[in-house]
């Protein structure tokens, strides 16, 4: 496991590549998590339907 | 170069990443494949409907975080059997009647339609129950789904309350005419046929498109009125002009294959409606233990699946108490 973190590490491209990727799905997931959660609440009144 | 392709691929991953984890964990779908119809002329609240793809899936949070399908011809309600023999029986109401909360095969119209076939089995029940709708608006669901499919043999009218406040929003003296374009395809704009395309296909984009609406002020569209909660304790002591309408229209059109079914626990709203039907020979059931506490979700929302299956055990009742065997 470590040899294979080094390797990564050691290659700059997939490195990048990788850093980005987890940043990114952090950014992504969090903004998903708040438009879900405010969407839920909303959407958990019984007549909230009644707006169509 | 190198490194703005490798932080592109990046954020690319990273969407689809969590595209992924909403669509297969969280089950979050993508917005279904619809079609704007006109409804309602310009200059009223109202002026366009969605038609749904077959089978869609959608989410519903009411009854907890739970995801249903709609049926063959898109709508929340039993299979629908479109055979030229089948003699089609079109249940409209409001989102009581629509169920979104629970299942297809719990919801009054499923029950209603189950029972309906052992009686009889060239009966299908049609739900066109749809959120929002007063008894005006269900007239012209009615009458969209008359030109979609075919004339329906039954009609039956399914209310919770007289729905005074709701009828209020339309232009009086109703008017029954059927507006031009009725029925047609509303034209989006081709930004609009864009948001639609990537929302169906997306469950990000869905869930970002739902959320962003938030900001514009109003909740589902641009052509609706927000008329807020469903006022229970609507204190009436006439029947509104509206509904004497409609339900008047209802008879015109289809004489003693409409029926209607209410169900409110207001002793006056009964008597008022009861008074009314007999006056002008309009078949009218109701029953006021289908709305009690324990028969909804929460206590005071829609009706939960108790409550559903004694509805469509009512409304069956009724019906073959309306239209005995022959």
């Amino acid at each position: 496991m470590n040899r294979l973190f080094k390797r990564i590490r050691s290659s700059k491209n997939l490195w990048l590549y990788l850093r980005v990727t987890y940043i990114f799905t952090l950014l992504f997931s969090a903004i998903a998590a708040k438009a879900l959660i405010t969407v839920m609440a909303v959407e958990s009144n019984p007549f909230f339907y009644a707006n169509f | 170069m190198r490194k703005m392709v490798l932080f592109l691929l990046g954020i690319i991953t990273a969407l689809i990443t969590v595209e992924l984890i909403l669509r297969f964990i969280v089950l979050y779908p993508p917005q279904p494949v619809r079609k704007p119809i006109y409804f309602f002329p310009k200059g009223h609240s109202y002026h366009k409907v969605y038609m749904y793809e077959p089978n869609s899936k959608y989410l519903n949070i009411e009854a907890g975080y739970k995801r249903f399908w709609r049926n063959n011809v898109g709508i929340h309600g039993p299979e629908v059997n479109l055979a030229d023999n089948t003699k089609l029986v079109f249940l409209a109401g409001s989102s009581y009647i629509e169920a979104y909360q629970v299942p297809i095969r719990k919801t009054a119209a499923a029950v209603f339609n189950r029972k309906l076939q052992e009686y009889n089995p060239q009966y299908s029940v049609f739900n066109l129950g749809a959120s929002g709708h007063d008894p005006y608006m269900a007239y012209f669901r009615v009458k969209l789904f008359t030109q979609k499919y075919r004339k329906p043999d039954k009609v039956v009218l399914a209310l919770e309350h007289l729905r005074t406040k709701w009828l209020s929003r339309h232009e009086q003296p109703l008017s029954f005419d059927l507006p031009d374009h009725f029925g047609e395809n509303f034209p989006f704009s081709k930004a609009r046929l864009i948001v639609e395309a990537i929302c169906s296909r997306s469950s990000l984009a869905s869930l970002c498109y739902n959320y962003a609406k938030r900001f514009k002020g109003n909740v589902v569209d641009d052509n609706t009125d927000n008329v807020g909660s469903e006022d229970d304790s609507e204190q009436v002591s006439v029947l509104p002009e509206g509904l004497k309408a409609t339900l008047l229209q209802f008879q015109k059109d289809y004489g003693h294959d409409f029926m209607l079914v209410f169900f409110s626990q207001n002793e006056l709203e009964n008597k008022l409606l009861r008074d009314f039907c007999n006056t002008e020979g309009i078949l009218f059931f109701n029953s006021a233990e289908i709305s009690g506490s324990e028969n909804r979700l929460k206590g005071v929302g829609h009706l939960n699946e108790s409550g559903n299956y004694k509805l469509g055990e009512f409304i069956y009742e009724s019906f073959i108490q309306a239209y005995p065997k022959q």
